[in-house]
């Protein structure tokens, strides 16, 4: 891997919370535009991770995070404008969120708090981004509906609609299909192999065969030391170098 | 593209700092109110000398063996000197009104009329008003306080936690809702109201049940307290029931034990700490509690417990450590020891209830810790 | 034995059953019993108050003055009094506790800071009625110069009604789900406009419900405004609303209740039995507003 082409590059990386480590330093990159699929069972420090990435660990009392993230060379924990810096990143959390606003509000949200107001603006926005979320015909005419009351599918498409309606850099999905049915899973991951072309994409998922569906590259994480990572075919391919590897994609545990 | 101004980020900052001002409020002002009660009373304490008035200067030359020309003396210098200085023997030995003689002769006398603290907690005498001889023991006080609390716990313990039992495990789901919102309107009726409730109607019932003079005395106290601390046993009673798993409750179900074996063995045992903090916030409610106290109890400095069966005399009127405060305070001029032995008697108020509401809070968070 | 015998004797109750289930009954019965001996001593009393108060009742006796040394006439005074305590202590509490909360609630970590202000809550809200009149009078009445007057008056009541509006919105404010919270951060939307925007919206109704609970709390209080502010007597002009200043003694309904009972002989039972009733009405009266607003509030959740 080129170093020019990596988007996040992270060294070392330790996470704790009070006197539980939960990450035990960690190195990898993450390449420009493409699918990065992240596997391992519960307890593993996936979600952590993300956390770290978006920087929202800041706001978890007695968290303890060493190490380095460097986003297109520049030091994560050094930005100044930290909120400036989320808006690089989308995150969609595992079960579906609709904020108790409307539909469209959900999605007017974070640009209306960068100090978007402009009717039409926000107008073409919120459409975009539930079509590029695969929302949009199903929504488009009861906009002015709440979010809550959206089936579980359409509200974890809500939230994604939400993740880009900021234009990250980076998008962050933690085992988004945790809750969701299996046909709206497979339109979700249509609109992330969609959406790969434009951005990178940080898939952490409990199916391991979601990673190989759709990841270029894949990182296998145990008890938050990093087992294996390595192109997607062959962490996949029963060869990998560490057996828990095989073991883990086999389903012989996690 | 977007980007959050400066001026709104400068905004926010001073919000997050007016918030964090607000937030330490509750500390501010309990500190505050333990300061300034301890301030209008402190004089007593630090500088506990005799006052110098009219009675305690002719008191001192009544003393025996103090010859009459130092007497009159004393009592003309003593006008020209403003009333908050105390009569000390040092003040005395400065005006040159003492010599070595007279200064053995005056000083146990003096030294009687001393205000101390553990005098003040142990004797039973209570002449605050008294002219010639002012005497502050607020043992009557706080047995009065401790006479109608312990009755109203007798009465609103077992009929609080068995209301709390019947609410939380024994009713409908409707019936529960309605039961809750009458708690809790019986928990919104002001004192002044309940005091109102012993003064009338509470007064002529124990008069015509029990053939007693008065009616407005330590049982019509406890049972108006009784009555004001029930629906705050009930509602943290039956929240420290709500709070025990429901899988305790369908373990124990699913073993074959009726609802009542079920309530007495597992569900009581598990929420006793709880439990436990209800009836201490109950006991601070009550030990707390003036106007209804004031209006229920009657006016009597007296101690009700005796040796003899049945050890509390539920009859006889008391007077009670907050009813003192509000019936007296309104009659005292600022400064003097009366008006600052009243702000003792808060102080120790205080104490009481800090301690009791922090032991209910240990006891809750022993429950959270396990 | 047959099968049927069999059968049938296993699904008879045996002697311990039916001991089982009296007992049962018995707990339920005494339980049930002392739930109603709570109950209905209350309905009682409150039926015989108002039936005490009736002759006396009307709806011009709130807009009266009192007449004849108070032994006649209506409370205007007293009312209008208890109004200007119960919106200035609100004033001034409402916003010092709901930032409180949202402190304790959203910015607090779990640290010594923490832990002390919320046992400070707990015992401020736990001082005895009385020792706030005492800081009231020490503090507002002396040390700051306010004289026993309105504001004084007012500012007491504030401090003693804090700690429950700090819980109360404590409360409301734990009620929005942290996930919502999340979902905003992620969208890198600043703590403030989070509870600006999500959090305060979605919990406003549940902090008002604390609060209008508490003017009834403050309008029952007498001991804390007995030293600091309110008086037995004030004449004032009766079509006057804007009647007393914030540096004028004042009447208040409850200090009124205690004063004609207890220190003005001669008062005509049904004038007594009216002023207790019409204290009741107003308490009980908001405090079922916020009763029904919160169970209004159960049914239309937006999430």
């Amino acid at each position: 891997m080129v170093e020019s082409t990596a988007k996040l590059k992270i060294e070392d990386l330790k996470i704790s919370y009070g006197d539980k480590q939960v990450v035990h330093g960690i190195s990898f990159e993450i390449p420009r535009n493409e699918i990065f699929g992240v596997i391992g069972p519960a307890q593993s420090g996936k979600t952590s991770m993300l956390k770290v990435i978006n920087r929202t660990i800041d706001f978890t009392a007695n968290a303890h995070v060493s190490g380095n993230v460097k986003i297109d060379g520049e030091d994560v924990f050094k930005v100044k404008d930290v909120y400036g810096y989320r808006r690089r990143i989308g995150m969609v959390a595992p079960l579906p969120v609709g904020l108790p606003l409307t539909i469209y509000d959900n999605v007017a949200f974070a640009p209306r708090s960068f100090g978007l107001t402009d009717k039409d603006q926000l107008d073409a926005l919120v459409q975009r981004c539930l079509e590029q979320a695969a929302l949009w015909d199903e929504v488009k005419d009861r906009l002015g509906s709440l979010g809550t009351k959206l089936s579980g599918g359409q509200q974890q498409r809500l939230t994604i609609a939400r993740a880009l309606s900021h234009q990250p850099e980076v998008l962050c999905l933690d085992e988004f299909s945790i809750a969701i049915d299996p046909v709206t899973t497979m339109k979700i991951e249509d609109v992330l192999k969609e959406l790969s072309s434009e951005m990178t994409i940080i898939l952490v998922t409990n199916l391991v065969q979601q990673a190989r569906r759709l990841a270029k590259n894949t990182m296998f994480l145990l008890n938050g030391e990093l087992i294996e990572e390595g192109a997607t075919d062959h962490i996949f391919s029963g060869k990998a170098s560490n057996p828990k590897t095989n073991e883990f994609v086999s389903g012989a545990f996690g | 593209m977007l980007h959050r101004s400066k001026g709104k980020a400068l905004r926010e900052a001073l919000i997050e700092w007016l918030i964090r001002i607000c937030g330490i409020s509750a500390v501010i002002f309990v500190f505050a109110i333990f300061f300034f009660v301890f301030w209008e009373g402190k004089g007593l304490i630090f500088n506990n000398k005799v006052n110098i008035n009219t009675a305690s200067i002719e008191a001192i030359t009544k003393v025996e063996g103090i010859d009459e020309s130092l007497a009159s003396k004393i009592v003309s210098t003593r006008s020209e000197i403003k009333l908050e200085k105390r009569l000390t023997t040092e003040w005395l030995l400065k005006e040159d009104l003492l010599d070595e003689d007279t200064f053995v002769l005056i000083e146990p006398f003096i030294k009687a009329k001393e205000f101390s603290f553990w005098k003040f907690l142990t004797t039973q005498e209570w002449y605050p008003a008294s002219e010639s001889n002012p005497r502050y023991g607020v043992f009557a006080l706080i047995a009065g306080t401790f006479s109608v609390t312990l009755l109203s716990m007798l009465i609103s313990v077992p009929f609080g936690l068995g209301s709390a039992l019947f609410i939380s495990e024994f009713c409908s789901p409707k019936l529960k809702e309605t039961l809750k919102i009458i708690i809790e309107l019986l928990a919104a009726i002001p004192s002044v109201v309940w005091g109102f409730i012993g003064l009338t109607i509470m007064n002529q019932l124990i008069m015509s049940i029990f053939g007693a003079q008065i009616g407005i005395n330590v049982l019509n106290g406890a049972i108006i307290l009784a009555l004001m601390s029930v629906p705050i046993i009930v509602s943290i009673g039956e929240d420290a029931l709500q709070a025990v798993p429901d899988s305790y409750r369908e373990a124990a179900i699913g073993l074959g034990v009726t609802r009542w074996q079920m309530v007495y063995k597992v569900l009581i045992p598990a929420a006793k700490n709880g439990l436990l903090a209800a009836v201490l916030l109950g006991i601070g409610r009550a030990i707390g509690e003036t106007m209804a106290v004031l209006m229920a109890t009657g006016h009597a400095v007296n101690n009700p417990f005796d040796g003899d069966f049945p050890f509390l005399h539920a009859l006889e009127s008391v007077k009670t450590l907050t009813a003192t405060i509000a019936a007296e305070l309104g009659e005292t001029a600022r400064g003097s020891d009366h008006y600052q032995v009243l702000f003792i008697v808060g102080i120790l108020l205080f104490s009481i209830t800090f301690l009791v509401n922090l032991t209910a809070d240990l006891v809750v968070k022993g429950i959270k810790n396990k | 034995m047959s099968e049927n015998e069999i059968n049938s004797k296993r699904f008879t109750k045996t002697s311990l059953v039916l001991k089982k289930e009296f007992n049962e009954k018995l707990a339920k019965g005494i339980f049930f019993s002392m739930t109603l001996a709570m109950i209905v001593p209350l309905l009682l009393i409150v039926s015989f108050l108002i039936y005490k108060a009736w002759p006396s009742l009307s709806f011009s006796f709130i807009f009266d003055m009192p007449k004849n040394g108070m032994k006649e006439g209506g409370i205007w005074p007293a009312f209008l009094g208890t109004l200007y305590l119960v919106i200035i202590s609100l004033i001034i509490a409402a916003p010092v506790g709901v930032m409180a909360a949202i402190y304790l609630n959203e910015y607090a970590k779990d640290n010594w800071l923490t832990r002390t202000i919320n046992l400070a809550v707990i015992n401020l809200a736990g001082v005895p009625s009385i020792v706030h009149a005492l800081f009231g009078l020490g503090a507002f009445v002396l040390f700051a110069g306010m004289g026993t007057s309105v504001i004084a008056a007012s500012l007491t009541l504030a401090v003693m009604t804090l700690p429950v509006i700090i819980a109360s919105t404590k409360e409301a404010l734990s009620a929005v789900p942290m996930t919502f919270r999340q979902a905003s951060w992620n969208m890198g939307v600043s703590r403030w406009q989070t509870i600006q925007r999500i959090v305060l919206p979605n919990s406003i109704s549940g902090i008002l419900t604390g609060i209008i609970l508490q003017v009834s709390r403050a309008a029952g209080e007498t001991a804390p405004i007995m030293f600091t502010g309110a008086v037995v007597f004030v004449p004032i002009a009766g079509d006057e609303v804007l009647a007393y200043g914030l540096m004028d003694k004042c009447m208040a309904l409850a200090m009124h209740l205690y004063t004609i009972s207890t220190q003005i002989p001669n008062v005509p039972e049904s004038l007594q039995f009216a002023i207790a009733v019409a204290l009741l009405g107003v308490v009980l009266l908001v405090n079922a507003l916020s009763i029904g607003l919160r169970v209004y509030l159960r049914t239309h959740r937006k999430w």
